[in-house]
Parts: structure tokens; C-alpha cells; sequence
């Protein structure tokens, strides 16, 4: 029978989210804890996202909460051959590809519906700041965007590369309106182009920008002047915000964009289109890759700018 | 049963948010038929639950979603009737707990609200199942059971049930779920239900648009099988899809926002002040227990009783 993605538990791997919180400051702080893999997360760690965001929220020592990546990114996403997976037929274990329950549960449960992580980090009740550096790249480019606060490195670079791989995602763009404007929001996606750091800041994307041997301390700094704030006054604070942008359609479309994601996944590539699926099974992740960064070599994601 | 994928709630109050010694709920799958059954299983409390107790419920009802071979889901109440929602005794605790000097945080009030009605509470994994679900209703049916009742895709009751969210007569709370409620059975009828307290006769339910169908209470359980069968026909992407969709729908309509307002406005209700000749239902809680203030609600509201036979 059919296994959810967000149940395959890998036995021996190293925790994805390290969360430590420093009881004085009320702050906490949770890193992406993969940085062999620029801090790419898979269905079962995307679930232990929702349990690390969880964990603050309930976190009575807790006012602020900073998002982060280890190594030398802060993530460039989702696993793309967990993606590959997603749609690819496992030995012994269906004969027909996954249905649209299938999916849709799937999708809803570890990534965007009520229950996936993007929408438990709009809904996080703490103040979240995302301290990034490096990449910042689709399924963590929506939760850097979901954070409160972005602080970005002058080496960050942020984009929704959602359809250079399998398609639109639709979740956050009510959100993305919002936030860095309709004409912005629709460059990003229709190009996926990557931003740099003072791109991001002049759309409003990121609060501040900063060198990378500062990153930390100016994160600290935002994070502890924000703890100066009465727990209850952060909290029903936030409330306020969560219902006006509710108000404001994010949570409508954080439910249709899920529902559309899944339609995404049913796309299909045109002989002369670059088909991360079919290149994927064929030849591997690391020539689904290759393939995309050559289709795409005019404007890449991997080269950082000065 | 328990599933160490899902989210843990490490609130403060874990003794409200716990597991109970017993379980809250009968799941039983019926793989031929493609049905889940859920039964509140608290006879001798009339059903009422404990916030742990619908923690559970929760967890059950996206082991139902997550079953391959599962399309619709049935909630049912085991004893007198589907339930009487909420266990005062909670609400007692809650409100007087004898350790705490000062009174709870608003923070803390609405981190109860949210573990229940946010995305990852009962009242949310219910409304949004991508299976089909079904209320069984007969007897009482009151406070969080009432809104499971008008939750749910499908409703029918027993010509003895009962429908009401009496939470004014309580602590003032209106329901989270305003908006769904509205669709439902319309404003003038919310308002006047919850501005009286006063309960819903099967009849009256089926008229207001809350129960789709009513039957003598020995055809229930036929009659429940009958309308699950009838969806367990139709394809299982069919039916997810298609509850996805009303998920969507609904939202547009305004739910998911009128459950973001309403928990923050419920957490702010908590706040009540009793006046002088009022009935003070956690004053009561405190100094005649759950069964005392029962009876003292009773006397108060006698001639709109919650309890009759």
C-alpha cells in the first residue's frame, strides 16, 4: 500500500530542526540542520518543521523566535528528488500513479493545507524572524515570507523557482501580493528569477540588510528590542495581524493555492520543456539538476552575486 | 494508536490537554464499507469531553483522512445521547485553579482556544476532513458537540434530539465558528439560539437547515448506514477532491477568517463579570461542584430547561 511521504521516518538521521531558546531574552532560536544539503527538507522533515514551530509557540519562555539555516545557506528549499519521488512509482508499491485523495492529503499534511508548515508559521503566535544568508529558495523563501521579520546577508538571494520544477504554487500568493506588490509578485514566479538582498529590500521583501559577519548580532538585536514588548501585548498583537490578513484573503487562498498544487503536480511537460520527472527517474536528482540549470543557464539560482 | 508524526501541544496546561485514563473514543473501520466510526464513548458523563478528550477525537479523525480505505466517517455518541459537549469539571478547573495567584494571561486564554479551534484543533481537523462525515445525533446535543453536529457534511437525528450552544448561559463565549453557522441556519436564528440559550427540537433542526433528515430513534442506526453506503459509492478522489473544494468554497465565504476573529473574540469573553442577580456559573462551579451547579442553572433558567426528559 501507498506511504505517505511525511511518514517515511529515516531511522539514524540527524534531527532537521536544532531548537534552543535563551530563557532570559525570551528568545528562541530554531536552525535548519542540514547544511550538506543547503538545508533542503523532505515531507518528514517539513513535518518536524510544524513540531519546531509548535514547540515555541507553546513555549511559555518564549516572545520571539529566530528562523535560521546552518552552514552556509539559509535553504534552498524543498528536496528535489523527494519531489521526483512524489510522482515516481516505487517498487512493490503501486501500480498506478497517485491519486488526487492521495495528494491532496499528502500536500495538505505536510506542507501548505491547515496543517502543513507554511500556514503554522503564518499562524505562529510568537514574532518570528527569519535570519537569512545565502540561498532562499522556494518552500523556504514562503517560510522566510511568512516570518514577521526578514534579516537577510548582503550575499542573500531569494526567489519562488516553484515553476522552473513542477509548476505554480499558490498558497502564499495573497500573501506575496500583499507583501512586495502585484508586479513583483508576478516577475518573481513567471521568470523565478533569483533576488539579491538589496532587490529584496527595496520591494519590501526584507526588513533590513546587513554584512554577513553581522548577520547574527543584528538579528539578536532586532529579536531582543522586540522582546522588550508584554508578552500579552506581542500576542494579541499578532492575532491582530493573522485576522486582518485573513480578512484579506490569505487564508482563502492558502486553501485554493493547495488545491491548485496539487493540480501543478498534474502538469504536463511539452516534448520541448524541461521535465524535472521524467528527467529525474530517468537519470537521477543530480541530472534532473543539471538539466534545469542549463535550461535555465541565462539566469541562474546558483551564482551569487556580489 | 498514537502517532509520534503529529504535533505534541507542550501547553502549560497539560492536566486539561492530556490523555484521559480512558479513551474518549471507539474507532472501529469497517474496510468492506469503507467507513470509520467514531462513538463518544463517556456514557455516564452524557459524553461530555475534556480538551484531551478531543485531542483525541482529533488524532482519530485524521487516522480516518489518512486511511486509504476509509471514505466517510461517522460520529455517534454511546448511551442516552451524542453529547452534552464541553466537561464542566474542565471548566471549573480552568477558571479556578487553586495554585495560580493571578489571573491567567490572555495569551495563555486563547493557547487554550487555538488547541482547539486553531488549524491543528478538533473543531478544524472536523470541519476540513477530507472524508466524508456524518452526525448521528440523538438525545442531547449541546455546546462543542452542537457545532461537531453543524460541522459535519451530513446530519441525522433521532426524533428525540436536542440542539443548542448554551455558552451564555455559562461564560458568555459565542461560538468560534460564527460564519458557518450563519450558512447554516441563518443569522435571526443564531442570534435568537444564543441570545436565549433556548435548545432545538429535532423538528425545528431539520426546518432550520442543521440535520438534513430525521427518523424514530430505532431507524438511526439504519438510516446513518443507508445515506454512508450511498456516499461510499461514488469514487475516493470524487469525494476528496470534492471536500477540498467545499474547503476552498467555504473559505471564500468567510470561515477560516470568522474562526482566526472568533478565537481571539472568545479568548476576550473569558474576561466576564458577573452582576449582581445574574447566574454565575463558575461561582457556582467552585462552591457546588459540577452537579450543584447544574442544578443551580436549572432552577435558574427553569422555564428553558437544558435538561428534560
Amino acid at each position: 500500500m501507498a506511504q505517505y511521504n511525511y511518514k517515511r521516518v529515516v531511522p539514524g538521521r540527524p534531527p532537521y530542526c536544532l531548537y534552543e531558546v535563551d530563557k532570559e531574552k525570551k528568545i528562541a532560536r530554531i536552525t535548519w540542520n542540514k547544511p550538506d544539503k543547503l538545508n533542503t527538507a523532505d515531507a518528514e522533515e517539513n513535518m518536524q518543521i510544524v513540531r519546531a514551530i509548535q514547540k515555541a509557540g507553546d513555549d511559555p519562555d518564549v516572545k520571539v523566535v529566530i528562523f535560521k539555516g546552518a552552514g552556509k545557506h539559509f535553504s534552498a528549499g524543498a528536496d528535489v528528488s523527494m519531489i521526483i519521488h512524489d510522482d515516481t512509482l516505487r517498487p512493490g508499491e503501486l501500480e498506478r500513479q497517485r491519486s488526487q485523495g492521495f495528494r491532496i492529503v499528502e500536500l495538505r499534511q505536510n506542507a501548505y493545507g491547515r496543517r502543513g508548515y507554511n500556514q503554522t508559521m503564518h499562524n505562529c503566535p510568537k514574532i518570528t524572524i527569519a535570519q537569512v544568508q545565502g540561498y532562499c529558495y522556494g518552500g523556504h523563501f514562503q517560510l522566510a515570507s511568512g516570518c514577521d521579520f526578514i534579516v537577510a546577508a548582503d550575499n542573500a538571494m531569494f526567489t519562488h523557482p516553484g515553476y522552473r520544477y513542477i509548476g505554480p504554487m499558490g498558497e502564499d500568493m495573497v500573501m506575496l501580493i500583499l507583501k512586495i506588490g502585484l508586479t513583483m509578485t508576478k516577475e518573481i514566479m513567471f521568470t523565478g528569477r533569483g533576488l539579491d538582498a538589496q532587490e529584496a529590500l527595496e520591494c519590501g521583501l526584507v526588513n533590513k540588510v546587513v554584512p554577513l559577519d553581522k548577520l547574527e548580532e543584528e538579528t539578536n538585536n532586532l529579536a531582543e528590542l522586540v522582546a522588550l514588548q508584554a508578552a500579552d501585548s506581542l500576542y494579541i498583537g499578532k492575532q491582530n495581524f493573522n485576522i486582518a490578513l485573513s480578512i484579506m484573503g490569505k487564508q482563502t487562498m492558502a486553501t485554493m493555492g493547495t488545491n491548485t498544487h496539487v493540480l501543478a503536480h498534474m502538469m504536463r511537460s511539452e516534448p520541448d520543456e524541461f521535465n524535472l520527472i521524467a528527467v529525474g527517474r530517468k537519470g537521477g536528482t543530480k541530472a534532473a539538476l543539471e538539466a534545469n540549470k542549463e535550461r535555465w543557464r541565462s539566469s541562474p539560482l546558483n551564482v551569487r552575486k556580489a | 494508536m498514537s502517532n509520534n508524526q503529529r504535533p505534541s501541544y507542550e501547553i502549560a496546561d497539560e492536566k486539561f490537554f492530556g490523555p484521559s485514563d480512558k479513551p474518549y473514543c471507539l474507532y472501529e473501520v469497517d474496510k468492506e464499507r469503507h467507513v470509520a466510526t467514531i462513538t463518544f464513548n463517556r456514557p455516564e458523563k452524557l459524553n461530555a469531553a475534556t480538551p484531551g478528550d478531543l485531542m483525541e477525537l482529533r488524532d482519530r479523525v485524521i487516522d480516518a483522512e489518512e486511511d486509504l480505505n476509509v471514505k466517510a466517517v461517522i460520529f455517534k455518541g454511546a448511551g442516552d445521547c451524542f453529547s452534552t459537549g464541553m466537561d464542566l469539571d474542565y471548566i471549573r478547573q480552568a477558571y479556578h485553579d487553586k495554585g495560580k495567584e493571578r489571573r491567567p494571561s490572555q495569551r495563555y486564554r486563547h493557547a487554550r482556544e487555538e488547541k482547539l479551534y486553531g488549524y491543528w484543533g478538533f473543531y478544524q481537523v472536523i470541519g476540513t476532513c477530507l472524508k466524508a462525515t456524518i452526525a448521528q445525533v440523538h438525545g442531547k446535543c449541546y455546546g462543542t458537540a452542537f457545532q461537531i453536529a453543524c460541522l459535519c457534511d451530513i446530519t441525522v437525528a433521532s426524533e428525540d434530539a436536542q440542539f443548542t450552544d448554551p455558552t451564555y448561559r455559562y461564560i458568555g463565549a459565542s461560538p468560534v465558528d460564527m460564519v458557518l453557522l450563519f450558512h447554516t441556519i441563518g443569522v435571526k436564528r443564531v442570534k435568537e439560539m444564543m441570545l436565549t440559550g433556548r435548545p432545538i427540537e429535532a423538528r425545528e433542526a431539520k426546518e432550520y437547515g442543521l440535520v438534513n433528515r430525521v427518523v424514530p430513534l430505532n431507524k438511526l442506526d439504519a438510516e446513518v448506514a443507508r445515506v454512508a453506503n450511498e456516499i461510499c459509492r461514488q469514487p475516493y478522489d470524487a469525494i476528496l477532491s470534492g471536500k477540498a473544494c467545499f474547503e476552498g468554497a467555504l473559505d471564500i465565504c468567510g470561515v477560516g477568517t470568522g474562526i482566526t476573529a472568533g478565537m481571539a473574540e472568545q479568548t476576550w469573553q473569558t474576561n466576564i463579570q458577573f452582576q449582581p442577580g445574574e447566574f454565575n456559573m463558575l461561582k457556582a462551579l467552585k462552591t457546588k461542584g459540577v452537579k450543584g451547579a447544574i442544578r443551580e442553572r436549572e432552577d435558574f433558567y427553569s422555564d428553558a430547561p437544558l435538561k428534560r426528559k
